[in-house]
């Protein structure tokens, strides 16, 4: 047993590998929050790319159809009526998911069965932001008539326009002054409205919003769901006064409250990205990343296409 | 070992010390009446003004008035107690339009005793106990 103790073939101390072991760790505590960061930044990078994609798309529908799709297509006022197709369906040939459009029958509502294999099916990538929870999951919507219906869930959301917190262009039925639609909102058979046109933005198109997220971390249904066409699963608005909309928290955002209750809640926008950072697309392709503690007023003027603000974006 | 514990000790303590920058976070209460009563149960929202250049004022406030109309201020994005400095726009909503239960809004067919005002207020750097609004039901 001699040459254990031989200067030249000692082992290491229980205290060394310790040490060693708590350098390594250290070194790895250091460098977790790190990588961590690098992952959030690019999945960040991957939802606004999503959204240029998207935005790409529903300029070449414009080409095609000399109009943006509408938001979504009801059959009449909130909240009973069944509905037809929305703005992801009808952009699906212009995302690459030909066979995806094909499939849907625009003859049929949106909950029937005809077009459950649609709804369900899962849109990737472009219209799944990797920082959101669960989001390739079924789930079945809070409300409506597809509330009975699992729908594959989505994280973008057309700005249907601004809102007072008592009315919403998602409903096609509503009494808010016209000017203060967005690019993308219901239409039905009930009044006049139309799909829009780039020259119906008189705002200008790079002063409006057109598409942002929407998710939440503690109410899945009422999460965005991307060809649910009923009111508020894959449209939002921009209330005025009530910056709460923009909290990934939907519980938090009904117990704060306000005009509406937990209405506008439901027409949010957020996200999960660091910092509070929702990425909006803007109606010239542009995609900005916009905090949520931003002035909610200013983002209503970026919501509404025609409310006659022209403004220089420099701040944002 | 002392001295590797001072050195802890001191290190913690700049590290927390560094953490408190002056803050524009301050707090605020007041009381809303209508017509003079105490409103009970209405939602007061508090946001900071900005503009194109200056488009992230701070976070939005919130508050509910009790039973003697009496609400102080607490911040949406943290949920902690306060409000930023400056210039806000204030919407008082009463305790009926608060609530709802259905996808569909209100259409505005509310009584104007009901109907949501907006008002402004100065947020001072020292905070304010005395943000009172009266509010006219016409």
């Amino acid at each position: 047993m001699r040459w254990v103790y031989s200067s030249a073939r000692r082992g290491f101390t229980l205290i060394e590998l310790l040490v060693v072991i708590a350098i390594i760790g250290l070194l790895m505590a250091l460098l977790l929050p790190a990588i961590q960061r690098v992952r959030e930044a690019a999945n960040r990078m991957r939802c606004s790319h999503n959204l240029k994609q998207i935005g790409i798309a529903l300029h070449n529908y414009h080409n095609d159809w000399n109009s943006f799709p509408p938001g979504g297509v009801t059959e009449g006022c909130c909240c009973g009526t069944q509905s037809g197709a929305t703005w992801t369906i009808y952009i699906l040939p212009y995302m690459e998911q030909d066979a995806l459009y094909k499939q849907y029958n625009f003859n049929a509502t949106n909950e029937s069965t005809a077009n459950r294999p649609v709804v369900q099916a899962l849109a990737k990538p472009h219209y799944t932001c990797p920082s959101d929870i669960e989001t390739d999951r079924l789930d079945f919507p809070e409300s409506g008539p597809g509330s009975g219906i699992q729908y594959r869930r989505g994280s973008y959301r057309a700005v249907s326009g601004g809102s007072n917190g008592n009315a919403w262009f998602d409903d096609c039925c509503n009494n808010l002054p016209r000017n203060w639609r967005g690019a993308l909102h219901s239409t039905c058979l009930q009044n006049n409205f139309t799909s829009e046109r780039l020259d119906d933005i008189q705002d200008g198109t790079s002063n409006t919003i057109i598409v942002g997220e929407y998710t939440n971390r503690d109410r899945p249904r009422r999460r965005t769901f991307w060809a649910y066409t009923y009111t508020s699963y894959n449209q939002s608005s921009i209330t005025q006064g009530q910056g709460r909309i923009l909290i990934n928290e939907y519980n938090r955002c009904a117990a704060i409250g306000g005009t509406g209750g937990d209405n506008p809640c439901k027409r949010g926008f957020a996200s999960m990205h660091a910092g509070g950072i929702i990425n909006f697309l803007f109606g010239d392709g542009r995609v900005l990343p916009i905090r949520n503690t931003v002035d909610i007023n200013l983002l209503f003027a970026l919501a509404t296409i025609q409310n006659g603000e022209m403004v220089n974006l420099g701040g944002l | 070992m002392r001295g590797a514990m001072v050195l802890l000790a001191s290190s913690v303590g700049l590290f927390v010390a560094g953490c408190g920058k002056p803050s524009n976070i301050v707090p605020v209460s007041g009381r809303v009446t209508m017509d003079g009563q105490p409103l009970a149960e209405a939602r007061i929202t508090f946001q900071p003004v900005g503009d194109w250049q200056n488009p992230y004022p701070g976070s939005a406030s919130y508050g509910v008035t009790d039973r003697n109309g009496n609400y102080s201020l607490t911040l949406v994005d943290s949920g902690r107690p306060g409000a930023m400095v400056g210039k806000h726009r204030v919407t008082i909503t009463p305790k009926e339009s608060a609530v709802t239960s259905s996808d569909a809004g209100y259409y505005n067919r509310l009584p104007p005793s009901q109907q949501p005002q907006t008002l402004e207020f100065e947020v001072p750097p020292g905070g304010t106990n005395s943000a009172n609004f009266d509010l006219k039901s016409q």
